[in-house]
C-alpha cells in the first residue's frame, strides 16, 4: 500500500515537472529562435537542428515552424528563397529591424526575470 | 534524395493530411506550409533520417495544423466563427491586426488635431497681422505702409513654413518610431481577438 503511494507521487512529480518544463520551453523558444537567427540567416531545418544540439531547448520539430510563420506575419523576419541540393527551396529566414528591436527587448525582460528569481532565492527567509 | 516509394507515399499522405486540417487557412498561406514542411522532410533525410522518424517527430497532422492557426490566429482560436464564412473578412481582419500602414495612419489621425491646432494659428496670425498693416495703409495711403505689410506678410510666410515642416518632421519621426517599436497600442489592434498563450 505504501509503495503503491510513494510511486503514484512520484509519477505526479514527474508528469508536473516535464509539464513545467515543457511550458518554461516553449515560452523561451520565440527567444531561443530570434536569438539564433539573430547571429545570421538560417533556413527552417537548420533552425530545428541547432535547437535540437541543445537539450533544453530541443522543441518538437512541428513547433518551431508555426512560430517563425507568426514572427514573419509580424513583420519580425524576413525571408528569402535559395535552391537546395536535399529537394524544394530551402526558405532563408533574416531578422528586421522590427525583430532586432524584439530581440533587444524580450532579451533584457529575460534577464529581468533570471535576476529577480536569483534574488529571490538569495533573500534570507 | 534517398526517400523510398513507401516513404513517399506516407510523407504525401501526411502532407495532404496537413493541407486538409489546414482548410481554413488562406490558401497561400496554406501552400507556403507544405512546402516548409515537404523541405524540412527532405532536408532531414537527407541528413540521414527516415521519413517516419521525421513525420513521427512533426507530429499529428491535426495537432500541427492547430499550433498553425493557434500562431497565425485564425478565427477558430480567436472564437470569432463567422468569419470562417468568407476569407474575404479574415483578410480584412488579419491587415487590421497587422498593417504597420494602418499603424502609422492611426497615429497620424491622433496627432492631426494638435498639427491643425498649431497651423491654424500661423495662418491666422499671419494673415490677420497682413491684414491690419494693409487696411492701415490704404487708410493712411501710405506706401511704406503698403511696404510693411507686404513684408510681414512674405516674413510670416517662411516663419510658418518653416515651423511647420519642422512640425512635420518630427511628426513623421515619431510615428515611425512609435510603428516600429510598438510604443503605441492602438484600439484596433486589441480588438482583434488574441489567441490563448498557454
Amino acid at each position: 500500500m505504501a509503495s503503491a503511494i510513494r510511486s503514484d507521487e512520484r509519477a505526479v512529480r514527474e508528469a508536473s515537472s516535464d509539464d513545467w518544463l515543457s511550458q518554461v520551453r516553449r515560452g523561451v523558444l520565440e527567444l531561443a529562435i530570434l536569438t539564433l537567427i539573430g547571429r545570421g540567416e538560417m533556413y527552417g531545418y537548420e533552425i530545428v537542428s541547432t535547437l535540437a544540439e541543445h537539450q533544453q531547448l530541443a522543441a518538437p520539430e512541428g513547433t518551431v515552424y508555426p512560430i517563425l510563420r507568426r514572427l514573419k506575419g509580424d513583420g519580425m523576419l524576413s525571408t528569402r528563397s535559395a535552391p537546395s541540393e536535399a529537394g524544394p527551396p530551402r526558405q532563408y529566414y533574416a531578422l528586421t529591424e522590427r525583430g532586432r528591436l524584439r530581440l533587444r527587448e524580450r532579451s533584457r525582460e529575460w534577464t529581468k526575470l533570471i535576476d529577480a528569481l536569483n534574488r529571490l532565492s538569495e533573500r534570507p527567509t | 534524395m534517398m526517400m523510398t516509394v513507401v516513404g513517399e507515399d506516407r510523407v504525401s499522405a501526411y502532407l495532404d493530411a496537413v493541407s486538409d486540417a489546414l482548410r481554413r487557412v488562406d490558401p497561400k498561406a496554406r501552400a507556403e506550409i507544405i512546402g516548409e514542411l515537404s523541405n524540412h522532410i527532405a532536408e532531414s533525410e537527407a541528413a540521414g533520417r527516415s521519413a517516419h522518424d521525421v513525420i513521427d517527430g512533426l507530429g499529428d497532422p491535426a495537432d500541427l495544423a492547430a499550433m498553425y492557426e493557434r500562431e497565425l490566429r485564425t478565427p477558430a482560436q480567436a472564437g470569432w466563427k463567422y468569419i470562417h464564412v468568407d476569407s474575404y473578412f479574415l483578410r480584412v481582419g488579419r491587415w487590421l491586426a497587422h498593417s504597420r500602414r494602418l499603424r502609422e495612419l492611426q497615429i497620424m489621425a491622433l496627432l492631426a488635431l494638435p498639427l491643425l491646432v498649431i497651423v491654424g494659428t500661423i495662418v491666422s496670425a499671419g494673415v490677420g497681422v497682413v491684414v491690419f498693416f494693409a487696411e492701415m495703409a490704404d487708410r493712411e495711403n501710405s506706401e511704406a505702409l503698403g511696404l510693411l505689410a507686404f513684408a510681414v506678410g512674405f516674413v510670416t510666410l517662411i516663419v510658418g513654413s518653416v515651423l511647420i515642416a519642422r512640425v512635420w518632421r518630427s511628426m513623421t519621426r515619431l510615428i515611425r518610431r512609435a510603428s516600429e517599436g510598438k510604443a503605441i497600442q492602438l484600439t484596433v489592434i486589441h480588438a482583434w481577438p488574441q489567441p490563448p498563450r498557454d
